[in-house]
Order: structure tokens, then sequence, then C-alpha cells
């Protein structure tokens, strides 16, 4: 008889359970956090007038067309990670910066003739001495049209700023960002 | 007890005596669970020592007792021993029942033959020694040793077991007689189960035992805990295991006691770990674990009752593969075209992001009443909690966040009733009932893998076993389940439309959040699952048995609503809540036979056809472009398949020293929609091992294996092409994730001895795999393209029993 009560008393309690948890609660939003979905380029003349920023954003192949003029040298500055944050947006640049040891920039072309050189000051510059490659000079050498990219690396195994003529190279680790911008150069 | 005695007094014939010192007991010993008398059942009176046996009836006569009370014990081969206690004032007669199923499962286990869950569904066994010797490993590894047994990889701690290529939400593990439910929906969740907790896992190959899920198209596996003891007496044994690759080692403590009564309970704990394995060449950066485990029993068991109270703790840190974490499909190319890992790769305990941290707690009670001549009934509830946490590498304020961390919650209850009394036919039914919620914290910041939901299950069945002719067996089974499942998922407004959702499910939309909807759904799944089995054995000497299943399963949460990037498996992964329930068909011929040549030779054939309609797969169906760059998009879709394949076992004793085993599994799978090979399905395989026994007291033996395993040339051809910048040009790169890997052949050597410590008794064992250090992949592992398999191990166990 034992057993029949247990068995009774489970039954019944599953049946609590079954009824007590039916109201099902609407599950709370969640903004993601930490997802960069925007990424923002800005070049300027090289002391630093005239900004305009290019944005590439999550989903896209390709940012925005950037213009150069020929033999110009412009400031190019990545000013922002934008991540969501709670319905906001919110620029996460900072912590790169912050985990600057973690993190490399590797910058390619394609189709183009561009001169870069990394321009990082003490803030953006890694304990090995890397330069992370936030700030750079880019000056465009040849009329052409192309597209210019970059990718934010974590957690590279090794790194070299100096490589390929300052637009860097890294081995492993796994790539953040990879923005696209057509370029072109008059 | 005691009131069949009042039964039997009051039915009993009773001449009545005057001589006080003259009278007779006559009685019969009879089996409880089926009736039938018990030969040779010595019958000891403890005042005087006398003994009488029981005839070829189960008779007896005890004559010449005083007037009194009396104790007899009853001692039979395949019983405990019980003392029965009786009042005689005349002439009696008794019938007296044993029981002599406990230790006939305890003794026919050590012989690999224990009462099978469906008689003609033949079922194979990892037995405690093998357990043991696995005491470092995981289930999934200890499982694989079974011809037609492999298992779905992620590194090489996360070891999914596959039945006949089929894994997942269509494997049922019985954890002590509960289904586990750990999030088994995940290609890189393994079981979250500590294999060292049992005595012996039965694995049944196909959905035969509808009693646990109709679901099980790829079948059973039962683990079961050690019995409860019941002499009065401390008994345990522990195991320390060392291994040199990995550097790490494991070691395990059971502790049982009985108390000459019906109250009993066992104690089990272990640990495990380990730092990064070795592949030959390198180190595999962050292949470490961690993982601690409790189980603990208490149970009062007597021939009618029995109730059983356990609970389990498993918790385990298992590290992902550094060189497995990349970033875009650039990344993989580069992983693909390196040799070596992309990463730093030197050794070190410490388990960096990414990595899984997982916990299961498993309470559960049992209850079994036997009723005399007729059943017995079984009914259990059991609770389970399952959290996992997954560890990312993650920005800011979000670092030590976990980027999943989800609760699955699951209670059920079963009550079966079996039965028995019949010597020719065994009828079981039974219901199930289940309710699970899964729950994900928001504080991840994270977009949910799956939604959170709640799930309820009923299940009904009832089976049949009939011996039509000594020879001849019959069983069949019919199943319904029954499943609702409740959600409210946030949709991004892309997908929705993408899916064309927008068509369909409008209706379900409850709410408006910028770029996402809310919706919510709740799904219903009817499913009838049979199985039928036809089993002729004329002697035992050979067996043949031809079995068929109809199962169903319905579409877990993961094949229904994944949406977005899965990182930790690397892919845009998309599920469809419009799948159906896959259904499964499967039929498979058994041949067993036994040859008394040499000195004993045995093998057993088993080929199978399985036709699944609507088999949910998961397979790439293009790129998206995300910030990372691009990424692979794996699409749940629903397809036709079969698979058809062999599982071959040879045992041959050669002569009383010489021992050898043979293993030999292959199949071949195809999806029969797209006339295309199925993907991920495993390629032949052949295991080896020929042991030689000194025959000496200290039971030395040494003993070669060879594990030979194909390479799978029947995979679906999924590559595509990407487009890659480098050295100021556009290159289009092919990213090839469908060759299969080249054939590999492992050896192994295995040396033991037996021999006393003071009274306990010790086994040592050396274990050598990968004895060439042998550079290799696995198909089968989801980590091939990064780095090669592990190398060289040597481990080395103590194992002492007390």
């Amino acid at each position: 008889m034992k057993q029949f009560r247990i068995l009774a008393i489970g039954l019944l309690t599953t049946g609590l359970f079954f009824s007590s948890c039916s109201n099902d609660d609407t599950p709370e939003h969640i903004h993601d956090h930490d997802t960069i979905h925007e990424v923002e380029l800005t070049v300027s003349n090289a002391d630093g007038t005239n900004p305009k920023t290019y944005s590439f954003e999550h989903g896209k192949d390709f940012g925005d067309k950037i213009e150069l003029e020929k033999a110009k040298t412009y400031k190019f500055e990545i000013t922002a990670f934008e991540a969501h944050k709670d319905g906001g947006h919110v620029n996460i640049i900072k912590h790169i910066i912050e985990e600057k040891d973690e993190h490399f920039i590797v910058y390619n072309t394609a189709g183009l003739d561009i001169t870069l050189t990394r321009e990082d000051d003490a803030t953006t510059t890694r304990k090995d001495g890397n330069k992370l490659g936030i700030k750079t000079h880019v000056t465009g050498n040849k009329n052409a049209s192309g597209i210019f990219m970059f990718e934010l690396k974590h957690e590279p195994t090794s790194v070299d700023a100096n490589a390929n003529n300052q637009f860097g190279s890294a081995t492993g680790g796994s790539t953040d960002i990879l923005a696209k911008f057509p370029m072109e150069i008059k | 007890m005691k009131l069949y005695f009042w039964l039997i007094f009051l039915l009993g014939i009773i001449p009545l005596s005057a001589q006080n010192c003259n009278l007779k007991l006559q009685g019969k010993v009879i089996d409880f669970h089926n009736g039938m008398e018990l030969e040779q059942v010595e019958i000891k009176q403890l005042s005087t020592n006398r003994i009488v046996y029981t005839n070829e009836d189960g008779n007896f006569v005890f004559d010449k007792l005083c007037s009194g009370t009396h104790e007899f014990l009853l001692k039979h081969h395949d019983c405990d021993d019980t003392v029965m206690k009786i009042d005689i004032h005349e002439n009696k007669i008794v019938e007296w029942f044993l029981e002599h199923h406990i230790i006939e499962l305890e003794q026919l286990e050590a012989h690999g033959a224990v009462k099978r869950e469906i008689s003609t569904a033949v079922e194979q066994h990892i037995h405690i020694k093998e357990i043991r010797e696995k005491s470092a490993e995981t289930l999934g590894s200890a499982l694989k040793t079974i011809s037609g047994v492999s298992a779905l990889e992620s590194g090489n701690s996360i070891i999914k077991p596959m039945i006949h290529g089929l894994h997942s939400s269509r494997l049922i593990i019985l954890n002590g007689g509960t289904r586990q439910e750990d999030m088994e929906w995940g290609v890189e969740h393994s079981p979250n189960i500590d294999l060292n907790s049992f005595h012996d896992l039965r694995v049944i190959k196909g959905s035969a035992a509808l009693r646990y899920g109709g679901d099980a198209i790829a079948g059973v596996v039962l683990a079961e805990h050690p019995i409860l003891p019941r002499k009065n007496e401390w008994k345990g044994e522990t195991t320390l295991t060392g291994i040199y690759n990995g550097k790490g080692g494991a070691g395990n403590l059971l502790v049982h006691k009985g108390f000459n009564s019906p109250l009993a309970f066992q104690l089990q704990t272990s640990y495990k770990k380990h730092g990064d394995f070795k592949s030959p060449d390198y180190y595999l950066r962050n292949s470490g674990a961690e993982t601690k485990a409790f189980f603990g029993e208490v149970g009062y068991n007597t021939f009618e009752n029995k109730l059983n109270l356990s609970y389990s703790y498993y918790n385990t840190d298992l590290g992902i593969l550094k060189a497995a974490h990349i970033g875009n499909l650039n990344d993989l190319v580069n992983a693909i075209n390196s040799d070596i890992p992309l990463t730093n790769n030197t050794f070190s305990y410490k388990l960096d992001k990414p990595y899984q941290h997982i916990s299961h707690h498993l309470a559960q009670i049992k209850g079994e009443k036997r009723f005399k001549n007729l059943g017995k009934l079984e009914a259990n509830y059991a609770f389970q909690f399952n959290k996992r946490q997954e560890f990312d590498n993650r920005l800011g304020e979000v670092k030590e966040t976990p980027s999943m961390d989800t609760e699955l919650t699951t209670q059920s209850t079963e009550a079966v009733f079996s039965l028995d009394k019949w010597d020719k036919t065994k009828v079981y039914s039974g219901v199930n009932w289940a309710y699970q919620r899964s729950f994900s914290l928001p504080e991840t910041r994270i977009k949910r893998l799956i939604p959170d939901y709640q799930m309820y299950k009923i299940g009904a069945f009832a089976g049949i076993d009939i011996d039509l002719t000594q020879e001849i067996k019959f069983t069949g089974g019919l199943r319904y389940d029954f499943r609702k499942l409740n959600t409210k998922k946030y949709y991004y407004k892309l997908y929705w439309e993408k899916k064309n959702y927008d068509k369909d499910f409008q209706n379900n939309i409850i709410g408006d959040f910028n770029n996402q909807w809310l919706v919510q759904f709740g799904l219903d799944n009817h499913a009838v699952s049979t199985s039928l089995g036809l089993g002729y054995k004329p002697n035992a000497y050979r067996e043949i048995n031809l079995n068929y299943g109809l199962a169903n399963r319905a579409p877990n949460p993961a094949e229904l609503f994944s949406e977005g990037l899965h990182h930790s498996a690397f892919s845009i992964e998309l599920g469809d809540v419009r799948l159906q329930q896959e259904k499964a068909h499967k039929i498979s011929l058994n041949y067993y036979e036994k040859w008394n040549i040499l000195s004993d030779v045995s093998l057993n054939v088993l080929g199978y056809f399985n036709y699944i309609k609507d088999y949910i797969y998961q397979i790439p169906t293009g790129l998206e472009y995300t910030i990372r760059g691009s990424f692979p998009v794996w699409s749940f879709e629903q397809i036709n398949a079969s698979i058809i394949g062999a599982d071959l076992d040879l045992d041959i004793d050669w002569n009383k020293k010489i021992s050898s085993k043979s293993s030999f599994a292959y199949l071949y799978a195809n999806d029969l929609s797209n006339n295309l090979p199925l993907i991920n399905m495993p390629p032949w395989e052949l295991n080896q091992s020929i042991k030689y026994d000194f025959q000496t007291k200290n039971k030395a033996f040494v003993s070669m294996e060879i594990d030979w395993v194909g390479k799978q040339n029947r995979f679906p051809d999924y590559n595509f092409e990407i487009d890659v910048i480098e050295n100021n040009m556009n290159i289009r790169k092919l990213v090839d994730i469908s060759s299969s890997e080249k054939s590999y052949l492992l050896l192994g050597v295995k040396v033991g001895i037996s021999f006393p410590i003071n009274k306990y008794k010790a086994n040592l064992n050396l274990h050598l795999k990968n004895i060439s250090n042998t550079k290799y992949r696995n198909y089968l592992n989801r980590f091939r393209y990064y780095a090669d398999e592990m190398g060289r191990q040597i481990q080395l166990q103590l194992n002492i029993k007390f």
C-alpha cells in the first residue's frame, strides 16, 4: 500500500507542477550587449580638419565608399565600434584600447596603391611595442579604385606592425571585425 | 510476508498432534517471482543445525519438531539467504517464497547475460571491468567500444555517443532508470554523466524499448548503478588512474553497506582532471578538463517492496580547443591550410576561454511492489536540473559573463505494471509524464541561442513478450506520445520574413521590439510508435532475432528555433518552426552462433535497414556577412534518409590462455531526397584485440589492440568559395568543409596483474594507446579542420577492492 500512496503523491505533485508552471512568463528582451554591429572610420586632413565619417554595418559586404585625392595624406582613425546596450548604442572602442595587448589591426587592399603609416600614440601602442593601428596616415599614390580593408584580430599569437610596409601582419587568433570599404583615388 | 503466512496458515490442512516433540512441518519453496517450485533449497533448523533439502517439486518435510517457535535458514544458490520464523503447535503445511532475482542479476551480470529489456532485442554491454578501465574517460568514449556505436566529437573531451550514425535527441540515455535531460540538442553538448557511478552500460540498438520513449530512433543506453548489498559489512573499491598525455588523472571511490536487512546504502564519488592533451607534434591548447561527481543511494528492499532514493551530481569544466575558436571563414581557410594550429601550442592546466561549465543534478525516488503470482508495479519520480554556461571571448563589462547561461529543469514520473505470473507470457504497461522548463538568464546580454520554453510530455505504452514455443519468442509493443511545447521567442524581423513566417504565423506575433518580433508558439505533437520482434532460439548455441520498430521523434528546440550566430559551433544556425516529426522504420536481423570448437567461438552479426522519413539534419545553405566577416549558414532541413549497415562481433577463445575479440561496423547512408550520401556518417571501423592470459594465480595478462578506421568515401560536397583580400588582390578561395579524413590504424597494448594488499584485492593495469604516436584526424570530430587527434597515451591504473 505504501507504494500506492507514494505513487499517488508523486502523481499529484506532478499535477501541481504542471498547473503551477503553465503560466509562461514573457522572457526579458535582451539587447545584444557586445556584438559590434557598426564600425566607423573617420577620415580627415592630416591636421585633423574636415573630418568625414564612413560606416561599415553588420550584414553588408561593403561599407561607404571613400574618395581620396591622389598624393594627399589623410588622417584615418577608427573612431567607433558600435554595440547595442539596453536599447541605445555604445561605443566599445575604449574596451579594445583597454585590452590592446590582446588585439591588433591588420590592413589590406585590393587593386590600390597606397602608403600607410601607423600613427598610434602610447595609449594605442601595445606592450610589445607594436602600434595597434587605430590611427594611421594614408596617402594614395596612383589613380585607382579598389577595396580598403582592415581586420581587428583578437588574441593573435604573434603580430608585426612593421610588416608589409606597416599594413601589419598577425598569425593566429580570431577575427573580431572584418571591414571592407570601396575606395577611389583620383 | 506475514500476511502470506497467515493466509497459508488459515488455508493449511491442520492435523492435530498430541505429542510435543513429534510435530511435522511440510512445505513447498516457491519462486516468488514466477511461482515456480525451487529445487535443492537447503533448509536448516537454526537451533539444531538439522538440514533438509527440497526435492524437484520444491517440497520438503521436517519431522520431530517440538512445539514452539522455530527459525529456519533457507539457502539456494540463486537466492539471498533468508530466515523464516514460525510458531508450531501442531503439524503444519507451509509455502515459503524466495526471491531469486537480485542475486541472479548480480551473478549473471558477471557473465554478460542480464535479463534483456526486450527478449528479442539483443543488448550489448560495457561491464564494470571496462568501466573501471575507462575511469579517466567519458561515457561517450566508453560506449565507442561497442560495434556500431561511434561518436560525434568536438575535440577530445566532448564526445556524443552515436548509434548506427544517429545521435543527440535520437538517443536516450537512462541514468539509473531516469531519462537523462541535459540539453542533448546541441552538437557540442556531451552527456553530463559520470561513467564511474555505473556498474553496467547496456546498449539497445534501435527503438524496441518503448518503455523509455517512442523517439529512440538511434537506440537506448541503460546506465545502471551497482545493486545495493545485503550483507552487514562495509564494502567498496577505489580506482586511481594516472594519464601521461594530458598529465592528469582520476580517482574514484565507492562504498556500500548492508545491514542484513532490507536497508542498505551506497556512496560514490569521483574526481578527474587533466591539462592540455598532446597530438604527436604539438599540444592541443585548451583541451583540458576537470570533472567532479557524486552519487548516493539509500534503499529499503524486500521481496515485495522496494523503495530507493538516490541523488547524483555532475560538474564539469571542458576547455574548447583554442585553435577551433576562429572569427570568420578567412580564419577557417587559414586553419585548414595550416599544418599546425595557429595558436600558442604550449602545455597548460589552465582553462582559457572558450570553455563550458556544466552541472547536472538528478534526484530520484523509485518504488516497486511485487504482487504474489501476478507481477510488479514500479513507480518513480525524478527531478533534474541542468545548468550550462559557455564562456567566450568577450569585451569590457561582460568579459567574465558567459555568453550562454541556460537552465533546464525536468520533472518526470513513471508508473509501469508488469504482469509476469505466466511462464510463457509477460505483459507490461505504463505511463510516463514529464514537465520541462528551459530558461536562459538574460544577464548574458546576448540573444538566446534557443528561446525559453515549457514542455509537457505524456506517454502511454504496453508490451507483450510471449514464448510461442520453446524455441520461438514474440515481442510486441505500442506506445502513444503527446508533447506540448510552449514558447515565446524574439525573432529578428529580417529572419522572420526570410523564412516566410509572415505568411503563416503573423497571428502568433504578440509584441514589436524595434527590429524584432516577440512571437508565441504552442506546438503539439502526437505520435504512435510500435515495435515487433520475433526470436528463434533452438538452443543455447544459436539465436536469430528479427525486429521491426517504428519510432517518431518530434523536433528539438534547436531544430525548431535556432536563429543566428552560434559562435561555439562556428556557424549561423537557422531552425525551422515548420519542421515535422521524424518517422523511422527500422528492420534488423540479428544472428548469434556459438561453436564448441577450439575453446569457445561465438559470432554475432546484426544487419539493419533504417528508413527515416522527414529526417532532420543540418547542412550548409549559404554564406552570410557579419561584422566579423563571412560565416556559413547551416539550416535545419528535412529529407528522407536511409541507413543500411551491419555490425559484426567475433569472440574466439583459442585455448585456455589465448583469446581474441574482433568487431566490425559499416554503414551506407543516403539522403534519398537529394540523391546524395548523408553527411557526418561514420566510416567503417575494425577493432581487434588479442589477449594472453598467463593462467597464474595473480591473473597476469597481456593484450594487444588494433583499431582500424577507414576513410569515409561517401560524403556530400558542400564546399564553397569565398573572397579573400591578399597582396592587394581579391582572390577566390575554396573552403573545403566536406572532405573526409584519411584512414588510420592505432595500436595499443595492455598488461595487468592482480595481487593482495593485506586482505584486499588489488589490480594494476598499464595501458598504452596509439603506441606509434600516429598522426591522424577523425571525420566525426568537428574540430578536424584545426588540429590532429591525441597522440600516444599511457595510462596506469590501480584498483583496490575492500
